[in-house]
């Protein structure tokens, strides 16, 4: 009532008007001269996140280090991560004069591709970006491609996401309990907790802001279940690496319909905190101490979480444990990445901002962007780890450069950690998945994909976090959501067998 | 004799009430906000363990410490104060006269001005359309009238101003007429001063309207020197929660960053200087205004 | 031509309009044909006017699923209470500011229930939390030191109305009874005191004098917010349920619902089509409103 505009907030999008993309303005003239070296061209670059208290002085030394041989500015813009999607979109929509946009498949990078608002890349890396083209594996390239071409930069430094669970060592060596290595163990540890501690929770499930994955879901080996192109449902899987989309509501996958009993099993014997659904943030009743489980992503502990719950609960400690099979093609992976770069189709300084981003895959560079100054903000341990000096400097390579060459481990990880990440680093120690490089073209079932979003929200995380009865909630979830759910089987098998039948 | 007393017994029992409820309303309002404020001073561990306090068992000045880090904040302020200040003055310029002219039964086709005007109000404008207007058409990115402008007339004060106009008796509009006074002259010497509580309340929503809004330099201001406080202190915690968002990001960040604490420090930090204003505009409808005196 | 006698007659008063009307033509009709994606697949490079019409095809999505009409019906049910409770609540306490006589008191407690107007939705979704969980939940603890057994609030969805509403009217109350206390300073002074000649309690001049004087503003306050009965607090909704499903039943509104089924998509044309059906059935309730009221009293109506 407040806003004349509240109405256009509330949806993440909204509406346009005219041309969208004036592609013929008048602009000053930029690149054409670009070869003859050097008149200055100031990048307009969009990025998530907070500018840092010492970007000015990091970026003063990176223009000043690009002066005598690109001639580039820069202008960084950082965008709330709350924003990030309205931000993004509308300012491509209205064809603004922007050249690098930070986008992900998990905010819009698909429809954003499809919509032609990005520049395809591939002759441009050839000519201007060996650097970026070498430090990634030809796995990440290929998985990441969109109908043969590439349209954004994959940002990543990992071939698999860690998941570990956070387990609070102290109570576990005060209660006797030898250190956990099965799920089983985990389950038994957090009976004692409830016995012995009958104050704080055992067990508190994890869920980040940008997905739904529950307790369970990471370590499973024997049946390899993936989610599908379309994100998690509960419902659509893919099975065995058989490039096959398998629905749970025509035939229950044992291991899934376990991971569903298991979790009422914990939420019915309060060994998961019971208002896990509402709860704003998990991480923060584990660093206050209020649970002694929780799931996370990434090997290792994160300092921040460490420190938090010193400070919170003198003597305690964390330990993080992970069921991750360091063997070669134990797993599987699409080499999808998650975070992408990309460049803006009205970009009129295409060249000069692949030669920026060329420049920033060189080690002195990418160290200078990712951590800040060296001496002051970060010292380097060694070839790939390094120590943060003070907070001047958060840290976002993510957003722009990251990969897996160059990028370098917080040395706090400990080594456990540290030959994780490195493992997962190496794409070589992966079985390819069938469907690597495939791409779901959501368009012909956007509406069946809307619905399954909604039914998927309603229902999903209630039955995988045990707080409803298996039974009657899965049907409720299948009766609604099943005919939306065959559509986009159907339709996602005829893209995979199409693009399987292309591969062969 | 007898009464009177009655009367004054009924009127104890009154009294009695009406102070009754108010305090306990006031309490429900002011207990949440006493947590709010005092808490934004405890230690991020201290809230983190033992929740809501009346008195936190430490306290601390992370929470402001971390926000006002930098000298963005007194920029972001000065803006914030300029944009309030210049908008509203226009605003209420504006919306005063639109919604004199929407209650002047002189005014043939104010019907269809009052529906033109309400339409808006239901059917918003387009973001993309919206955008284009004000960043290619008007040329206004990374300006300060870009903040300004969007909110000039809100169709939902102007029609409390004009229902507030309607209750002014027609006589002094038709007497200053035969006088021969011009609109202008009679809307600002007569009009304008009676109507004064109602003139407050839409300034004090419009100074609420621009001091509380992100919205706007979120879509047109890059310059992060140009971000007024609210939009600033979106961008500070917005980071906050940036794991959450990023997996396989190995964050490494060592300072545990008060989350919570800061949430409700940002809540103390932009309603301070409203505060401070209130009691300004509060006297025009506390007290208000005799208004017969002025009809006479 | 009977346009521009009246606007030769009333020069001075269109003058005075003019600025407010500029103002909406540029920045709310212009921007407005925005509604046009509703019925078609927008595509950067063509535009709004050359991108490709596809009939209904965006409304599917809606109103194909099974929630549509249970999401529409909360949203009016939801919104229904906020108003009437709203202004109820902040009619009364305008009232009864007014009948304080300590100047300080009033003035204190004026201020004070204006404060949770600044508390952010993500603070008091925070407070909602820390006072119902389950765990260690203030009230829950309370219900324990009586010996009642707790409630688990976040997963019993029936409570919710009455919870959001109580909460709606907390932080907005302070907010509307100023357009009331403002009301209410309008009235003039000679109508108590003449019925005070008369005898009347202070309860009977607030029933006979203050109350129907400031029926034309409740009046414009509910029109004004029957127009956008079909737009839900995001903000509010969102913050405090966020996506806990089981509570959906009841609270699910169309911003949320369709926020969540477009938050992948990212579709501008979907959204566009789930805008225009909130704006056409907020036009035909108002129309009907208006209407009703017009033919009660004609002095109120919006128009």
């Amino acid at each position: 009532m407040k806003k004349m505009l509240a109405i256009s907030m509330t949806l993440l999008m909204g509406t346009s008007l005219i041309t969208g993309c004036s592609k013929t303005d008048s602009r000053p003239e930029g690149s054409k001269s670009a070869q003859e070296q050097l008149d200055q061209v100031t990048l307009k670059i969009m990025i998530p996140g907070d500018r840092p208290k010492d970007f000015d002085a990091v970026i003063a030394e990176a223009e000043k280090r690009l002066a005598p041989t690109l001639n580039v500015k820069l202008n960084v813009v950082f965008v709330p991560w709350s924003d990030l999607a309205q931000k993004t979109q509308v300012t491509l929509a209205s064809g603004e004069a922007v050249d690098l946009v930070f986008d992900a498949p998990w905010l819009h990078l698909n429809q954003m591709v499809a919509a032609n608002y990005y520049a395809p890349l591939d002759d441009l890396l050839k000519q201007y970006g060996p650097d970026i083209l070498k430090a990634r594996s030809e796995q990440l390239w290929e998985a990441n491609k969109y109908n043969g071409q590439i349209m954004a930069i994959p940002l990543s430094n990992a071939y698999l996401a860690g998941h570990v669970y956070y387990v609070r060592k102290d109570l576990r060596e005060k209660l006797g309990v030898a250190p956990i290595k099965t799920y089983d163990d985990l389950i038994k540890f957090a009976e004692q907790v409830k016995e012995k501690v009958p104050d704080i929770s055992p067990i508190i499930s994890y869920k980040a802001v940008t997905d739904w994955t529950n307790f369970r879901t990471f370590f499973d080996y024997d049946s390899h279940l993936n989610e599908t192109a379309i994100g998690v449902n509960g419902v659509l899987y893919l099975k065995d690496n058989d490039g096959k989309v398998h629905n749970m509501f025509e035939e229950m996958d044992s291991t899934v319909w376990k991971w569903i009993t298991d979790a009422r099993y914990l939420y019915q014997n309060k060994l998961m905190y019971q208002d896990v659904m509402s709860v704003k943030d998990q991480m923060e009743v584990f660093k206050s101490g209020k649970a002694a489980i929780i799931n996370a992503a990434d090997f290792g502990v994160k300092t921040d979480v460490a420190n938090a719950l010193k400070k919170n609960v003198p003597g305690a400690e964390v330990e993080a444990v992970t069921f991750f099979k360091l063997e070669k093609e134990a797993n599987l992976s699409s080499f999808q990445a998650w975070n992408f770069i990309a460049l803006s189709q009205v970009s009129k300084n295409k060249e000069r901002a692949i030669q920026f981003l060329n420049w920033t895959q060189q080690k002195d560079n990418y160290d200078l962007l990712a951590y800040g100054i060296k001496g002051t903000n970060w010292e380097p341990i060694g070839e790939n780890q390094y120590k943060v000096l003070n907070d001047g400097y958060a840290w976002f390579p993510y957003a722009w450069i990251w990969n897996p060459t160059l990028d370098r481990y917080d040395q706090g990880l400990g080594e456990e950690a540290q030959a994780l990440n490195q493992f997962v680093a190496d794409a070589d120690n992966f079985t390819p998945s069938k469907l690597t490089g495939f791409t779901f073209d959501s368009a012909p079932v956007a509406n069946e994909i809307a619905q399954l979003n909604t039914l998927r929200d309603k229902y999903m995380d209630a039955i995988y976090l045990g707080i409803v009865d298996p039974e009657t909630y899965w049907n409720k979830y299948k009766s609604e959501a099943s005919s939306a759910a065959k559509k986009i089987q159907v339709e996602m098998q005829k893209q995979i067998d199409a693009f399987l039948a292309s591969k062969n | 004799m007898s009464i009177r007393k009655n009367r004054s017994n009924g009127e104890r029992v009154f009294v009695f009430g009406v102070y009754s409820i108010v305090i306990l309303f006031s309490l429900c309002c002011l207990i949440p906000f006493w947590y709010v404020f005092i808490d934004s001073f405890a230690t991020d561990s201290s809230f983190g363990v033992h929740g809501y306090q009346l008195w936190p068992s430490e306290f601390s000045l992370d929470a402001y410490r971390y926000l006002l880090r930098g000298d963005q904040i007194f920029r972001s302020y000065l803006i914030t104060i300029i944009v309030a200040a210049v908008g509203t003055a226009l605003a209420v310029l504006i919306t005063s006269t639109f919604a004199y002219v929407l209650a002047n039964k002189k005014m043939k086709y104010r019907r269809i001005l009052s529906f033109l005007t309400y339409f808006t109000m239901i059917f918003g404008s387009g973001l993309v359309g919206f955008y284009i207007l004000i960043a290619n058409w008007l040329d206004l990115k990374d300006s300060i009238w870009s903040l300004i402008l969007p909110y000039l007339l809100n169709p939902f004060y102007a029609f409390i101003l004009v229902s507030f106009y309607k209750t002014l008796p027609a006589e002094i509009n038709e007497s200053a007429t035969i006088d021969g006074a011009r609109e202008f002259r009679i809307f600002f010497s007569i009009i304008f001063p009676i109507t004064v509580p109602a003139i407050a309340t839409i300034t004090l929503f419009y100074v609420l309207q621009y001091w509380n809004d992100w919205w706007l330099s979120l879509l047109f201001i890059d310059n992060s020197k140009l971000h007024p406080l609210q939009m600033m202190i979106r961008q500070l915690i917005s980071n906050l929660n940036v794991s959450s968002y990023v997996s396989g990001s190995n964050t490494a960040y060592n300072v545990s960053v008060p989350t919570s604490i800061i949430q409700m420090a940002t809540v103390c930090l932009t309603i301070g200087p409203i505060i401070f204003a209130y009691p300004f505009v509060q006297r025009y409808f506390v007290n208000g205004l005799t208004v017969g005196a002025v009809k006479g | 031509m009977e346009l521009f006698r009246d606007i030769k007659k009333n020069v001075d008063l269109y003058l005075l309009a003019l600025p407010g009307l500029l103002f909406l033509v540029l920045f709310a009709y212009v921007p407005m044909s925005g509604h046009l994606l509703a019925f078609k697949q927008y595509r950067l490079a063509d535009g709004i006017w050359g991108s490709p019409w596809t009939g209904l095809d965006n409304f599917k999505f809606f109103f194909g699923g099974p929630d549509w009409l249970k999401v529409t019906l909360n949203t009016l049910f939801l919104n229904g209470l906020f108003i009437v409770a709203s202004l109820l609540v902040s009619a009364v306490m305008a009232v009864l500011l007014n009948e304080m006589k300590n100047r300080f008191f009033k003035k204190m407690a004026q201020s004070v229930i204006f404060l949770p107007y600044f508390i952010s939705w993500l603070v008091v979704s925070l407070m909602v939390f820390a006072f119902l969980n389950s765990e260690d939940g203030m009230l829950n603890k309370a219900f324990e030191s009586f010996g009642w057994s707790p409630i688990p609030w976040f997963q019993t969805k029936e409570v919710w109305p009455a919870i959001l509403t109580f909460i709606y009217v907390w932080k907005f109350a302070g907010y509307y009874s100023i357009i009331f206390l403002a009301a209410i300073t309008g009235i003039s002074s000679e109508y108590y005191e003449a019925a005070q000649i008369d005898g009347a309690t202070r309860f009977k001049q607030i029933i006979y004098i203050t109350l129907p004087l400031i029926r034309p503003v409740a009046i414009v306050l509910a029109l004004l917010g029957v127009g956008r009965i079909f737009y839900g607090d995001f903000g509010m909704i969102y913050g405090i349920i966020g996506d806990n499903g089981i509570l959906f039943p009841t609270t699910d509104v169309i911003d949320t619902y369709s926020f969540r089924a477009l938050r992948q998509l990212g579709n501008f044309s979907m959204s566009a089509a789930v805008i225009l059906y909130q704006s056409v059935m907020g036009l035909i309730c108002i129309l009907l409103f208006n209407g009703l009221i017009r033919k009660v009293d004609k002095d109120s109506s919006l128009f």
